[in-house]
């Protein structure tokens, strides 16, 4: 056992330097290469300026893309961009098996004047195949994207290697769902996964107790073979057992750590709890608020879990819905999370130019959409 | 005033529990000291919730703090007297444990290092518990709801449309009991006792391996417990498995000890096994219909053990079936009437009369993925059932038999429902599949220690 440890870290050690280093193949799109080979349907407004391709759908939804003539597999890329505002566009490819369609998977772009970078992970992609034959964008109508750069990277076996080690202690945080279940340690296949893991749900990243399962096996293989004692197992099982606990404890110390951060340490009215970020605040400042009243009316951008949280929180007072004649029956009311809710010049609440409620005034303002308001009744 | 009212309301029941598990000890002893306070807590806990409930429902104690306090004096006071009555023509003398070598300064380290780990994992369960404002559905809309109910309206409510009124209210009556003593509705208070429920769970399964095994060993399954990564976000958040698991460990555990000793001895396992069942139909409602009806099985299987190997007679055989069916029937009856006169349901996330019978696609891959494939229980599931495999004449023999076959019949009562019927969802969406197995885990961690020491001590 010794000497096969030995031997593979000689064999790393003694690979060489290429193995270590990323394959980088980069599309520079500030110079010539921008007008070469690419396609663009007829809605799309393209023009070149010194900051990449300029890309204005104009009455509908455009794509542009290009035959991807790149010498090595590709495992992820990195998209230079700037958008004046945020905006969803969708990454596409195609291989040799996929024909004439185009596998698309949707991508966040954050408006703002600076340049951005997104890292796209293709290997947690089934249809991925590594050997791309065509790479393109689609763009929404109105979109204004400028695309400066483009790297597609095929990372090297260390650096593979290196991104499952890491990837085996990246934490998902605590959510919904954890009382039910919790993900565990994931392989991550590249570095850029490795910082992903955890921001689509289910994981990128595949379980990583695959690996517990293939040490477990061919210890007990090992064991076998070589007629050693149960203890020898037992003790390799204690080892994986524990360095599993460890990871799995750490996750859980993570979860307080976050809390802290986030919460614990910051002032009331700064501090978030959570995905929730400042409701529970909210809910404990309106309390006392509607004591005295049976019921208020209660808005929210999502009815799970803000209608349930604010009942326990207010209880004997009950959340109700403006709904059947409620808005003249009950004067308060607690929104959370609306910004399509506001108030019009008759000082009453108004969505998507439908009247909500009464005259009345508003008490309390926390953020934009959140607020308690009264009516004149 | 918070923790005044913690520990005033955690000692009063506890003690009750320790005096109501003695009285049931009798002349026969058979708790050590420690695991008497802690099978104390969790029994005292529900029995006293469990008079507060029959209290109401029966029309004999009208619902209010001074009556809580009154009757928790009452038996506080009542078991005292008649403990200490008794006491006198009582043995008193703690049963010894099976000596434990020395452990080596290796083993001592480990230990060492692996109790202070849990020490830490546990400081952070609780600061989790009591600091965090309200966060997962089942707490702000059922546990914890219902105890804000009854404390805010000074109302029994028992089918009230807010909360899961179906469930027993013994997990919510604690809250309000806490509330009641606090004067007033304090997050970390209400969600406090859950840690002192987890750590009864690691305590009493010390003890267990303990009495079966070395030091070493117990404080390895305790720590394998321990470590199990949904186990221990349960211990963090105030719902109600782990309180069920503790209490199925309490009958198992019984149930196991009870054969392997005199006929005294025994009688007061079986009784103390009794109890415990009649008291865990006040948990959850799975518990009705999951886990008693392989306790009563497994407990008439003691007993019909116990006469063919001839350590009971007759009278002893009828002693035994008469106060185990007293003790359950004393809790079962009254809760089965009170349901059918509410119309209550029986199911845990559903009702379960009208659930259609049909296959249900998807069930398999989400089983196997949630059991092998994610951070719930690192290899717990491979060691159980390659220990169960492996080796299977001491799974299925003496008293391994009642963990083995707990085990394997609630997985066979559990796995049809997801595997058949609409319960499908809780499977397929993750959302009640794990929960079941976070109700068994002390008795597979268990199960995994006996067998796995058997072999290595052979």
């Amino acid at each position: 056992m010794r000497c096969l440890f030995f031997y593979t870290v000689w064999l790393l050690i003694a690979l060489p330097t290429s193995a270590h280093a990323a394959t980088v193949t980069t599309w520079d799109l500030t110079t010539d290469f921008a007008r070469q080979g690419w396609q663009a349907n007829t809605n799309v407004q393209m023009s070149q300026t010194a900051a990449g391709i300029r890309l204005q759908p104009q009455s509908a939804e455009g794509t542009l893309r290009r035959v991807v003539d790149v010498s090595h597999n590709i495992d992820a890329a990195r998209l230079w961009y700037s958008t004046p505002v945020d905006t969803e566009v969708f990454i596409m490819w195609a291989n040799r098996n996929s024909g004439e369609s185009m596998y698309k998977s949707p991508l966040q772009l954050a408006g703002g004047p600076d340049v951005r970078i997104w890292e796209i992970d293709f290997e947690q992609f089934d249809t991925w195949d590594y050997e791309p034959t065509i790479f393109g964008v689609l763009l929404p109508n109105g979109a204004d994207v400028t695309l400066q750069n483009i790297e597609f990277i095929r990372y090297s076996p260390t650096e593979k290697l290196a991104a499952l080690l890491q990837g085996l202690w990246q934490f998902d945080d605590i959510g919904p769902y954890s009382i039910n279940f919790l993900w565990g340690p994931r392989w991550s296949q590249n570095p850029i996964q490795t910082t992903q893991i955890f921001w689509v749900k289910p994981p990128a990243a595949t379980s990583a107790n695959w690996l517990m399962y293939g040490v477990l096996g061919v210890g007990a293989l090992y064991i076998w073979l070589r007629k050693k004692s149960v203890q020898t197992f037992l003790v390799l099982l204690a080892c994986v057992w524990i360095a599993y606990d460890i990871r799995m404890g750490a996750e859980f110390l993570s979860y307080t750590y976050d809390d802290y951060q986030s919460y614990h340490s910051q002032q009331i009215g700064q501090r978030t709890f959570r995905e929730r970020l400042f409701f529970n605040d909210l809910a404990e400042v309106v309390s006392p608020v509607v004591q005295s009243h049976d019921k208020y009316i209660f808005l929210s951008g999502e009815r799970w879990p803000y209608l349930g949280l604010i009942r326990y929180y207010t209880y004997p007072s009950l959340p109700t819905t403006p709904f059947d004649g409620n808005s003249t029956k009950y004067p308060l009311w607690i929104v959370y999370q609306r910004p399509d809710i506001t108030l019009n010049a008759s000082q009453q609440l108004v969505a998507n130019g439908q009247v909500l409620s009464p005259p009345g005034r508003m008490l309390h303002e926390f953020a934009n959409g959140s607020f308690i308001f009264q009516t004149e009744l | 005033m918070t923790y005044f009212a913690f520990f005033i309301g955690m000692a009063i029941p506890t003690c009750i529990g320790w005096l109501f598990v003695r009285l049931c000890e009798q002349n026969q002893p058979v708790l050590l000291r420690v695991e008497r306070w802690f099978v104390g807590h969790v029994l005292g806990t529900t029995a006293t919730m469990c008079v507060f409930f029959l209290g109401e429902v029966l029309g004999v104690l009208e619902y209010s703090m001074t009556n809580l306090l009154l009757v928790s004096t009452v038996l506080l006071i009542g078991l005292s007297m008649l403990y200490m009555r008794l006491r006198v023509y009582w043995s008193n003398t703690p049963p010894a444990l099976p000596t434990s070598a020395p452990l080596t300064n290796k083993k001592k380290l480990l230990l060492g290092a692996l109790a202070a780990w849990t020490t830490v994992k546990i400081a952070n369960a609780g600061f989790l518990l009591v600091a965090s404002p309200p966060y997962l559905d089942d707490v702000f809309n059922n546990w914890n709801m219902r105890g804000k109910l009854f404390y805010v309206t000074q109302e029994l409510h028992l089918s009230s449309e807010i909360g899961v009124s179906s469930y027993p209210p013994t997990v919510s009556l604690v809250k309000t009991w806490l509330a009641f003593l606090a004067g007033e509705w304090h997050e970390g208070l209400v969600n406090a006792p859950h840690i002192l429920w987890y750590m009864c769970a690691l305590g009493l399964l010390f003890f267990f391996l303990r009495r079966l095994t070395n030091v070493f060993w117990a404080g390895i399954g305790t720590y394998g417990l321990s470590s199990l990564p949904l186990y221990a976000v349960h211990s963090a958040h105030a719902y109600a498995d782990i309180f069920v698991s503790v209490h199925v460990f309490i009958i198992l555990s019984c149930l196991y000890n009870s054969q392997l000793q005199s006929a005294a001895s025994s009688l007061s396992w079986l009784r103390l096994a009794s109890i415990a069942s009649g008291l865990l139909i006040m948990t959850k409602n799975e518990a009705l219909l999951l886990h008693l009806p392989v306790c009563l099985a497994l407990l008439g299987y003691s007993v019909y053990v116990l006469q063919k190997k001839n350590i009971f007679d007759t009278t002893q055989t009828r002693t035994a079936l008469m106060h185990s069916g007293m003790s359950i029937a004393c809790v079962l009856l009254p809760w089965l009437l009170f349901k059918w006169t509410h119309n209550l349901t029986f199911g845990n996330a559903k009702a379960v009369s009208g659930l259609a019978v049909e296959w249900q696609p998807g069930v398999a891959k989400a089983i196997w993925v949630n059991t092998f494939f994610e951070g719930n229980w690192i290899a717990l599931f491979p060691l159980l059932i390659t220990a169960i495999v492996w080796r299977w004449r001491d799974a299925w023999r003496g008293s391994m038999v009642v963990l083995t076959t707990y085990i394997i019949a609630l997985l066979a009562l559990q796995l049809p429902l997801y595997f058949f019927t609409s319960l499908s969802t809780e499977a397929i969406q993750q959302t009640g599949l794990a929960r079941g197995f976070v109700q068994l885990a002390p008795v597979m961690v268990a199960l995994v220690i006996l067998l796995s020491y058997r072999k290595y001590t052979k």
